[in-house]
Order: C-alpha cells, then structure tokens, then sequence
C-alpha cells in the first residue's frame, strides 16, 4: 500500500482540487457580504484557481512521465473507523481500521485532472460573457468553480471515503447549476437530477463498505487484486472464493455509473438537465459529473474480469445505452437534446469498453469525448445565446428554440461553424483518423477480437473463461456497427441543419429585429475552438504517440490488462468508416439537401410514431415518475393516514380505554361505595325514626343486653353461611 | 474505584472534593442558576436571562473541562493507556480504551433502605460519564446553552421560562451520568415535569399545546412506569445490595443468567418500554409530532435534540449491557422496528404540510437509524448509532431553529404558503440548507457518518446473528436485507428536503405578519455553532469515534459471550 511514498509533490497534487475549492468558498462569502466586488471578481477569482490547477496537473504529468514513480502521492491520518474484526497494533491496543486522507494521482488521473481543469477555465470564459446579465452570477460562477474542484478533487483523492464525498458534492453543485435558471422547469429537472443519481450513488457507496470491511482496503491505490489473490492462493486457499464479492463490488459501481452518467433506462434525467445554462451542460457532459462514472469504472476495470456476469451487464448495458443513446439524439428536436443523448451514447460506449476488458481504449475515449463534447456544447449554447438576443427573447422563455428554427444560422457565424461545429462533429462521428474515431475503433477491434485472446501466460483464453460474456461481446459489436452509422446520423443532422439547412418560414410577428452581431464573443469563441481543435486533431496526434510508447500510460494493475497493445487493424477501421460515412451521407441527403424527402418519412411516414417515441425518450421518465414517483407518492399518502388513523387512534383507544376504567370506578363508588354510606345513613335516620332515644336509658344491663343482641344477629347473618362455606371446603377436602 | 467518603475525611474536604468535580458542575450549576431565577423578582427580566446564559453557559464549561481535563482524570483514576496506541493526535488523550471506563466517578452512599430482613439496599449518589455519555453530555450542554440563547427576546412569563429549562436542563444532563438507578429514574421523571409545563405553558395555541403536553406526559409515564418495575425487578432478584447500574449490569452477565429465561424477557421488555417511548422507537412514537408541532422553539430543539437521545442512551446504558443474550433473541424485532421508522417515517414526512412537523417526522426517520445501529450489535454499528446521536442533535436543533424563523418571518408553517426566504431572509439561507443536506446525509456533513456506519455494521454484522433465525433464514441475513432497505430512508430523506427547499427558499415573499426585524443577533449566535459543528463534524468524525470506540467493542465483546 504504501509503495508511492510521500514524496515533495504531493502538497502540489493536493493544491489541484484545494484551490478551485477555495476560490469556491471565497467567491460564496464574497456573493453573499459584497455582491458587486463578487459579480466581478467570482470569475476571475474561479478561472485564475482554475488555470493554476490545470498548469500543477500538467507539470505534476510531466514530472510523473519523467521520473520511475507511477504516481505522486500524499496522505495523513484521518480516521480510525471502528471494525469488527477487532484490529490490534503491536502494543495489543485496538486500532480499528485507519483511514488515512490519501491524495494518489498517477497519469490517467492527472491526465484528466488537466483536461478538466482546461475545459473548466474555458467554460468559465464562456460563462462570464453568456451570463453578463445574470443578477445572480456571482453565486453561479463559484458554483461552476465548485462543481469543478468537486471533479478535481474526485480525481486527485485516494481514499475511497473521500472520492464518495467528491461524487456526492458533484451531484449536490450540479443540482444547484441545474436550478440556476430558478423555473420551475428547471427546479423540476434539478430535483429529477438529483434524486435519480442519488438513488444510485448507494452503489458505490455499498461497494466502499465491502472494500472497507471485506478486504480492508480504503484508498484506490491500496487495491491490489493480484497480492489478493496470490495471498489467498499461497495460504492454500480457492481464489475463486473471493471472485463473488468482487464481482459484487464491480456491479455496485457500474450499477452508480448507471445513474451518476444516466445510462438506460436513467439516461431521462440527463436530457431534462438541458433545462440548465450551454457553459453548465459543458461541464456536466465533458469533464465532471456524468463523466466520472466510466472514468471510475476503468480505474476498476479489474473487478469485472473475474466473472461473466459483471461483463456481461457492463457489454451490454453499455451497448444498450451506446445504442439508444444514438436513437433518441437522432429524433431529438432541441439541439442541446441532440448533444445530450449523444453523451449519453458515448459514455455507453465508454461502459462497454469496460465489458470488453478495452478499458484503456474506453478511457481515450472519455478524454477525447470531453473535448469535442465541450466544444459542441458551446458552440450551440452561442448559437442559441446569440438568437435568442436577435430575437428578442433573452431569457425571457426559457424554452430553447428548437432545431428546425436554428436551421441555416451558423452559416453566418463562419468561426462558430468552422472552427467549431465542423471539426468537433466529424470527430464525434467517429471519421478516422479524428480523436473520435481512434478509441471507438479500438472498442470495436476488442469486442470483434477479445474471444481468443491469450493475453498472459497461466491465464486461460478469455473466451474459455467467459463464455456468456463472449457471446455479450458478439451481441456488443453488433450493437456498435449499428450505433456508428447511427452517431454519424445524428451528428451530421445538427450540424447539417444548423449550418446548411434551410430557415423555416418565419412567422411574422416574429420578423428578426435588425440587432448586430453581440460583442464580447470573440474570446470565449477563439477558445472554443481550441477545444474543438483539440477534441479531433490533437487527440488524434496524442493517440498514435501514445500507443506507440506503452510507457506513457502507467497500468494500475498490470496483471489484469489485456488490452491489445498497437493500433486497431485496418479491416475494422474500413468498416467503421465505411459505415460512418453511410450514416453521414444518408442524413445529409434526407435533412440537410431534401428535408422534404426526410419528412415524408419521419414526419409523416411510417417511422414517424417510432420518431415520436424516441423523442419522448422512449417515455423512460414518465414510466419511473408512474412506478417509483406516484407509488411512492401513494404510499406515503397511505403512511400518513395510517399514523394517524390507526396508530394514533389505538393510542388514544388505550387512553380511552383507561377512562372507561375510570368512569367504572367512579361509578363503582358513586352508588356502591357511597350507596352503602348512604345505607348506613338511612338506617340511622330509621332508626332515629324509631326513637332510638327512649334506648338510651342510662343503665349499663340495657347496652349489654343491646350488645348481646347484636352479636346473636351478626352470628346468624356472617358466621353461619361462613361456617357453611368453611364445612363445604372442608368436606371436598 | 469506590471513593466512599470515608470518616477520617472532615465533612468540608467532603464536599470540597464533591464541588471540584466536574460532575457536580455540570448537573448542579443548573439547579444554582434555577434557584437564583426564581430569587429574582419577575420584573428584573435582564438579571433573569443573565442568569440563565451563565448558569447553562457554566455547565457547558465544565462540560468542555470534562473533554480537556481527561488525561489527568485518567492519571488520577489510574487508568493505563499505551502512549504508541495509535498514530492518530487526539487519540492518545482519549481514555476509552483501557482499563475501567468510567472517569470522574463520584460514589457518595446517600440512604440505606431497610425494608424488613429481605429486602434492603443503598442508594447511593454514583454519577461518572465514559465514552458513550461524553459526546452527548458536551452535545446536550452545548445545544440546551443554544436554546437559552435563542429564548433571550421572550417577554412572557421569562421567570418561570428560564428556571424550568435550567430544572430540566438538571434532568437531562443527569440521566447521562447516573450510574445509580435510584438517581436514574429520578433524573428521567425530573426532565419530564418541566418539559411538561414548557410545551403547555408556551405553546403556539394554548388549548392544543395542552393537550398535546398532556399526551407525551402520560406516554412517557406509562413507559417509565414499566421501566421501573423493571429496574425493582432487577434488584430484588439480584444478590446486590445496591442499585448501581455497574454492579446489576455484572449481575446479570453472570448469576443473572441463572434467571429463568421467560423473567429476564419480561425485565428486557419492561426496561425496552420506557425508552421505545422515550426514543421513539416505531410503533410508539405518535406522541411526537404533536409535542412538537405545539411545543415552542426551543422546547422543539431541546425535545428533539437532547431529550430523545436519553432514551437511545439508556439502551446502550442498560439495556443491551445487561440482556445480551435477550437482546439476540429480540433482535430481529427491535431491527424490524428501526428500519420500519427509517422507512414509515420518512414517507409520513413526505406528506406533511407543517413544517415542523415535517421536521418532527424526519426526526422519528433519524432516530430509526440509532434503533438499528443499536440492534445490530456490532462494534461499527453502535459506533454509528452513537455518533448519530450527536449528529442528529446538531442538525436536528438547526432544523428546528430555521422552523422557529419561518415562523416568525411568515406567521405560517404551511409548507405551500411559506416561499421566498431567499430574498426575504437570506442570512438564514446558510444554516437551513447546511441543515438540511445534512439530514439528507451528504457524505462532508454530520449527518453521514451515523448513517453510514451502522448501514456498514447492520449489513456485515457479526456472526452471532447466524444462530438466531427469522423464519426461513438466518438474522444475519435478515439485517443484511434489513439495511438495504433502510436506505430507502435516506434516499427518500432527500426528496423530502428537496421538495422543503425548493418549496421555501425560491419563489416571491409572502409576508403574512408585519412583525418581522430582520436578523436578530441571538439567532445567529445560536445558528453559527451548530451549522459549524455539522461541517466540522461532518469533515473531521475522529474525535468522537474514538470517544466512543472503546465502549462499543467492549459491548460487542461482551455480546460475543452468548
């Protein structure tokens, strides 16, 4: 575990995700005591922490990429969490179970760390001119520095504990961005956002008990399933008797994957959140939250490869999500839409490539997904901003305009549609040899090629050891032929019309009002689209430098990679981009050069219903909000009555019940307890009737006789049925 | 560890030494501040709340003192504690580890009954606080100071307001100390009679507030009432010739089990009655909502915060200590009810339009939580129930509070009228949405923690729980099933406290009531703690985990013996 030493860098790999936290906490208390200072200085405040973390991710990635460590590491003590298995030191004092606050980066972690932190300082850009009449920005802007410190610190921390409070933070800032807006779309979007990924986040968090409390490891880099499984066998015991839990463990996380990166059937909530600013759908899609399942996912890769089932459902889901994903980009209507299920999609993609045991291909992927994704969402969010402005509408309803109404507008933004939407959409499509293309083909050589593999000696051919998974894989790249022509589709569909289509008919109230192009565009554009540039061209160049030298990206756990080493084959590269192009030229042809040929068949034809229920995404959210929303809301209605109704009602019966004793007893001694005073009374007064007087004679002979009297009577009335009783029992005895 | 004050010791040195204790401090500073209240003339309304600030703010003190004179307590006690124990800073002053538990013991014999030649015992004056009561000693002190704070504006009847809460504040802060069932019980009917009189004294609505006082009055008497035949039963069957919890709790581990089994059932329900009610542990829990929906702010807060946490501790204090081997047996049952008001709970407060009582029924889903920490018999669990105790104190009293401020701001507690606390009153925005994303258990908040550990120690809970089956399976799998379920709370936690932020913080000011000041200091003095203590708690728990560690595994320990 403790192989990475503290070394001097640590501290600075610390300072990754600490100073966009702290720029965070300033820019709040300054949004909240000095809220004009804050509206100027949030963003810069944010950016600067920003940059400066970016340039620490670089610098740390270089120093790593030079020196023989595989990673930069820092830790202290923390907590000593108690433990069942009564833990003892040396001394014999019980220690519990130390978790120490472990900062652990190597190459993929800071890699990311870099592109977040970039993207991040780029989105803010954006933001600072998108949001310029915003009342409320300042808070905005720090919780799009939160948001990306949470991702920063997600990446940078070690202990497991700490990576669930950066996962969780992510959801808390994204459902804060999410309801920026403040309508009630938005707060309804938001609210959907976080319960939906909340309610997964159990999954991880089930998978960090059973890493804590079955192995006993709390830190990511403490993780080691090959000393596992080599202790397990030098003790003379089955491996395979762990493969359960581990496989446990690899379903929980992908089961929070799930949710935190809305795979199907959760991909609902993602779609909703477009209700939410272009810089916040930015960030939310490229580099954090939504993408730091699957990028959890490859770092535990090595879970998955020990049964079927975790492969199987990571193929498959994947593929599943990777698939309808595409669908419902291609009839979605609103352009932030189309981009969202185009993540969704990709992150599939991504999933699946953790089915495949491609995780390293998968992991490219993300990276270069998030550039391109970054870029296109900006690119659009410009495009809308700016017609919004023309129209008149800023902000006024909040409702984006829909594709068909965009159609022709990028034509007039040359740098937009260049430099932006033209470049990132060809390597979303997945053109080789574009960034986008290299990972998605890598995926697909492994899903094709993985069955008769024999990656090391002493281990069995995969498709020996995972017979139900290989068919997965089958299933999963048939999957894949069908989703690339299908991505190329959709894509070409939003750019085409944004940038080639012909403007719908305007309706004449809605004339567009003679306003200039806005100002203040032209550096968040330029940035833009070095984004852009980036996320095709210069992934691109990465890639091929990066296959070529292993060495550049350091394994976890080298045990447990088969990726196939090298570049992807040139048979399967053909078919992908033979396919992409199919995809791309039949678009271009139904939407962009004849839309009326593409409306006789979506809209009116016979594929409109299916366009329909695909734009409705395949009404996933309206089957959840009836089975889990309205049951629940049932139920809780019903709980509430039954409190009351019942358990509240037998409480007060008993009490109830208590008073109808009481009402007993006071009956009981209102007539029979009182009724023999008044007996006694009456008697009295009875006698005094008689003129019990003339008794009292004075003469002692007199009283003794009355006496004598008396006691005769009170034999014959007690004594006598008493004696008879007494005989009674007697005689049965 | 008996320090009976022998005869060679002048009667001064005595009481000297009783005084220098930090225990006496504590439990009778508040009882001195009462008496002066109640010196004081009902005008002097200045000099009364000055002596109720520094009287529960004295207490709160020795509360701290108690924290930081530990490791000469220990010395003094002769307590061993291995300097290496672990790496950890703080852990080397924590005394929870070794040896006897309890610190600053005092054992005073106080009566000797002799009722006939068969049955006598002492009483005696034996308090001590240990891993388990110190956290919620400084959390009660701490939050009871709060309270006191948050009620300096009051003008009605202040007298007899301030002396009642410092005579319960005695109540409270003694039944974590006790060590004598005599006192014990004292403590637990001495919290009560105030309460009783703050819920109906200074309710919202005086008729209802009554009414509402008189349910949790005699609910919690009809469950004291079986608790103390149990505590008699206890004694008289015991060959103890006191009363002292220490010395019971070692009779029943040992001779005690010589007891036919159906008797010891009987004492463990008698004794799990008092304090079900008390927690509330679903199905006995419909007292709460009413107190609390009547019940003033800062009884709200108190109530919540401190006066429920008792019950909890009693379980840890007595109940599971004495019956391990009944509580294995009744397991199953007490988890059933944990987890059935972690889930029932939150879906009732799902559907509340009251916020307070939203609030009152997120509290009874809170406390489940501490029920199945405790059933599960594990060390992370009852770690877990534990330091949800604290936390749920904090966050709950936040909670509370911000229920005080709407109401003040709105004249209303309607969940659909209130909107707009953002911009009508934005200093409060911070400790209510602290407050609630804690009760959401947002791991880097306080509430996580709890949550966490007893989710971590029901689902792997110890192998004991393979012997006892629950039908077809076994109840190590039955908790398994059980924790699962229980996340179903916490998740459902999160839209309740969603759908209450989103309902009161957006949105335009509907101001019903014209009485509204703004900010007012004693509300932000009372807020500012507790809104940092669930950060600070919720980013650094160590401190106290380790307060308590020590006590959870020598439960377990002993639980491991049946």
């Amino acid at each position: 575990m403790d192989t990475a030493a503290n070394n001097q860098l640590g501290g600075l790999l610390v300072a990754i995700p600490l100073l966009p936290l702290a720029a965070a906490l300033i820019g709040y208390l300054l949004a909240w005591g000095q809220g004009r200072l804050a509206l100027r200085l949030n963003a810069w405040l944010g950016g600067l922490a920003l940059l400066a973390s970016g340039g620490l991710a670089g610098w740390l990635l270089s120093a790593v990429q030079q020196s023989q460590a595989d990673s930069i590491a820092w830790r202290v003590p923390w907590l000593a969490l108690p433990d069942a298995a009564l833990l003892t030191d040396a001394a014999g004092n019980r220690t519990g179970l130390p978790v120490p606050l472990a900062f652990n980066a190597g190459v993929p972690a800071l890699l990311f760390a870099l592109t977040t932190a970039v993207i991040a300082v780029v989105v803010l850009v954006f933001a600072v001119r998108e949001r310029r009449d915003d009342p409320r920005r300042a808070t905005f802007f720090a919780t799009l520095t939160l948001f990306a410190g949470s991702m920063l610190l997600f990446l940078a921390a070690d202990t497991l504990l700490v990576i669930y409070i950066a996962w969780e933070l992510m959801g808390l800032t994204s459902y804060l961005l999410i309801a920026h807006p403040g309508t009630d779309r938005a707060r309804r979007a938001a609210r959907q956002a976080f319960w939906t990924t909340r309610a997964t986040d159990f999954g991880l968090l089930f998978a960090v008990f059973t890493l804590m409390t079955v192995f006993r490891w709390t830190t990511l880099s403490g993780i080691d399933l090959t000393a596992l499984l080599q202790s397990i066998a030098s003790q003379g015991g089955n491996p395979r008797e762990v493969y359960p839990w581990l496989s446990a463990v690899a379903l929980l996380v992908l089961a929070a994957v799930l949710g935190k990166a809305a795979q199907f059937p959760l991909s609902f909530w993602l779609s909703d959140a477009m209700v939410a600013p272009a810089p916040v759908s930015a960030l939310l899609h490229a580099a954090t939250m939504v993408a730091a399942g699957p990028y959890l996912l490859t770092r535990l890769h090595g879970f998955f490869v020990v049964a079927d089932l975790p492969l199987l459902a990571a193929t498959l889901l994947g593929g599943l999500t990777l698939l309808t994903g595409a669908i419902m980009a291609l009839a979605a209507r609103d352009p932030k839409r189309v981009l969202a299920y185009s993540t969704v999609s990709h992150l599939g993609l991504v999933v699946m490539s953790v089915g495949v045991l491609a995780e390293e291909a998968g992991y490219y992927h993300l990276l270069a997904h998030a550039w391109f994704k970054a870029a296109l969402f900006l690119g659009v969010g410009y495009l809308v901003a700016v017609w919004l402005t023309q129209h008149g509408g800023a902000e006024a309803d909040h409702e984006p305009p829909e594709l068909d109404r965009l159609a022709g507008f990028a034509r007039r933004q040359p740098l937009v549609l260049w430099g932006v939407l033209v470049p990132a959409g060809l390597s979303l499509a997945g053109l080789f040899p574009l960034a986008g293309a290299l990972g998605k083909e890598q995926i697909f050589q492994a899903l094709l090629t993985r069955y008769g593999a024999t990656p090391q000696a002493g281990i069995p051919a995969i498709g020996e050891q995972f017979p139900v998974a290989a068919a997965a894989w089958a299933v999963g790249a048939c999957m894949l032929v069908i989703a690339l022509p299908l991505t190329a589709a959709y894509i070409t569909r939003l750019v085409g019309i944004l940038g080639w289509g012909r403007p719908a008919p305007q309706p004449p109230e809605a004339a567009v009002a003679a306003v200039a192009a806005p100002r203040g565009w032209g550096v968040p554009l330029v940035l833009t689209t070095l984004l852009a540039l980036m996320g095709s061209v210069g992934w691109a160049a990465a890639y091929f430098n990066w296959y070529n030298t292993p060495a550049g990206f350091a394994p976890e756990s080298a045990a447990w990679k088969w990726s196939a080493a090298g570049h992807t084959s040139q048979l399967v590269s053909a078919v992908a981009l033979a396919a992409v192009l199919i995809g791309a030229g039949l678009t271009w042809y139904l939407r962009v050069a004849r839309p009326q040929a593409g409306d006789r068949v979506f809209r009116e034809g016979g594929l409109a219903a299916l366009a329909a229920f695909f734009r409705h995404g395949m009404y996933l959210r309206e089957l959840f909000h009836l089975v889990i929303g309205r049951c629940g809301e049932l139920l809780a209605v019903l709980a509430g009555r039954a409190d009351v109704g019942l358990l509240d009602w037998l409480v007060l019966r008993l009490g109830g019940l208590g008073r109808l004793i009481a009402t007993a007893a006071r009956w009981v001694d209102d007539y029979i307890v009182d009724g023999l005073r008044w007996l006694a009374c009456e008697f009295w007064w009875f006698l005094k009737r008689l003129h019990a007087r003339t008794m009292q004679t004075g003469q002692i002979q007199h009283y003794m006789f009355i006496v004598l009297l008396g006691t005769a009577l009170l034999c014959l009335v007690i004594l006598r049925p008493l004696s008879r009783i007494l005989a009674d029992i007697l005689g049965s005895i | 560890m008996e320090h009976l004050a022998t005869s060679s010791i002048g009667k001064l040195e005595v009481f000297l030494t009783w005084l220098s204790n930090p225990t006496t401090q504590l439990l009778w500073l508040p009882l001195l501040g009462c008496i002066f209240i109640m010196a004081t003339p009902k005008a002097q309304q200045r000099l009364i709340k000055t002596w109720a600030v520094i009287f529960s703010g004295l207490s709160l003190l020795a509360a701290v003192l108690m924290v930081s004179g530990l490791p000469k307590a220990i010395q003094d006690a002769g307590i061993q504690i291995a300097s290496d124990y672990v790496w950890h800073p703080f852990a080397k002053h924590l005394p929870f580890r070794q040896g006897e538990a309890f610190s600053y013991v005092q054992n005073y014999s106080w009566m000797k009954v002799e009722l006939g030649e068969y049955w006598s015992f002492n009483v005696n004056y034996f308090v001590g606080v240990d891993g388990l009561s110190l956290p919620l000693i400084v959390m009660s002190a701490a939050v009871i100071f709060l309270a006191v704070i948050w009620a300096l504006p009051r003008t009605e009847r202040v007298r007899d307001f301030f002396a009642l809460t410092l005579l319960m504040e005695v109540g409270l802060l003694g039944v974590f100390v006790a060590l004598d069932y005599v006192l014990f019980y004292l403590f637990w009917e001495l919290m009560l009679i105030p309460m009783y009189f703050l819920i109906a004294g200074w309710g919202r609505d005086p008729e209802k507030a009554g009414r509402a006082a008189i349910k949790f009055f005699i609910y919690t008497m009809f469950g004291s009432v079986f608790m103390l035949i149990a505590f008699i039963a206890m004694q008289v069957m015991s060959n103890v010739y006191s009363f002292s919890i220490i010395g019971l709790t070692e009779f029943e581990l040992t001779g005690g089990q010589n007891l036919p089994m159906l008797f010891r059932q009987l004492m463990f329900i008698g004794l799990l009655l008092g304090f079900a009610v008390k927690v509330p542990m679903f199905p006995f829990h419909t007292w709460l909502p009413d107190a609390h929906t009547e019940a003033p702010t800062e009884m709200s807060v108190i109530l919540a915060a401190v006066m429920l946490k008792t019950g909890s501790y009693a379980y840890l204090r007595i109940l599971y200590p004495s019956f391990p081997d009944v509580a294995y047996q009744l397991g199953p049952i007490i988890a059933f009810c944990g987890v059935a008001a972690i889930v029932y709970g939150a879906a009732i407060t799902l559907v509340q339009k009251d916020i307070k009582r939203l609030v009152a029924y997120s509290s009874i889903s809170h406390m489940g939580f501490i029920v199945l920490g405790i059933s599960a018999m594990n060390p992370d669990a009852t770690v877990g129930a534990i330091f949800h105790m604290v936390a749920h104190g904090v966050i709950i009293a936040t909670l509370f509070f911000m229920c005080g401020v709407i109401e003040r701001r709105y004249g209303t507690r309607d969940l659909y009228e209130v909107s707009g606390l953002l911009a009508g009153a934005p200093s409060y925005v911070l400790p209510l949405g602290i407050a609630a994303f804690a009760g959401m258990g947002l791991p880097g908040l306080a509430g996580f923690w709890g949550e966490f550990l007893v989710l971590k120690g029901t689902f792997y809970n110890s192998p004991n729980w393979m012997s006892v089956h629950v039908g077809a399976i076994d109840a190590s799998r039955y908790l398994q099933i059980v924790a699962a379920i229980a996340v179903i709370g916490i998740l459902t936690a999160a839209v309740y406290m969603i759908n209450l932020l989103q309902r009161v913080l957006p949105g335009p000011v509907k101001a019903n009531l014209a009485v509204w000041r703004g900010f007012r200091l004693t509300d932000g003095l009372a807020l500012v703690p507790l809104a940092l203590a669930v950060i600070v708690l919720g980013l650094y728990p160590a401190p106290i985990i380790n307060a308590c560690e020590y006590y959870a595994h020598a439960l377990w320990a002993t639980a491991l013996r049946f």
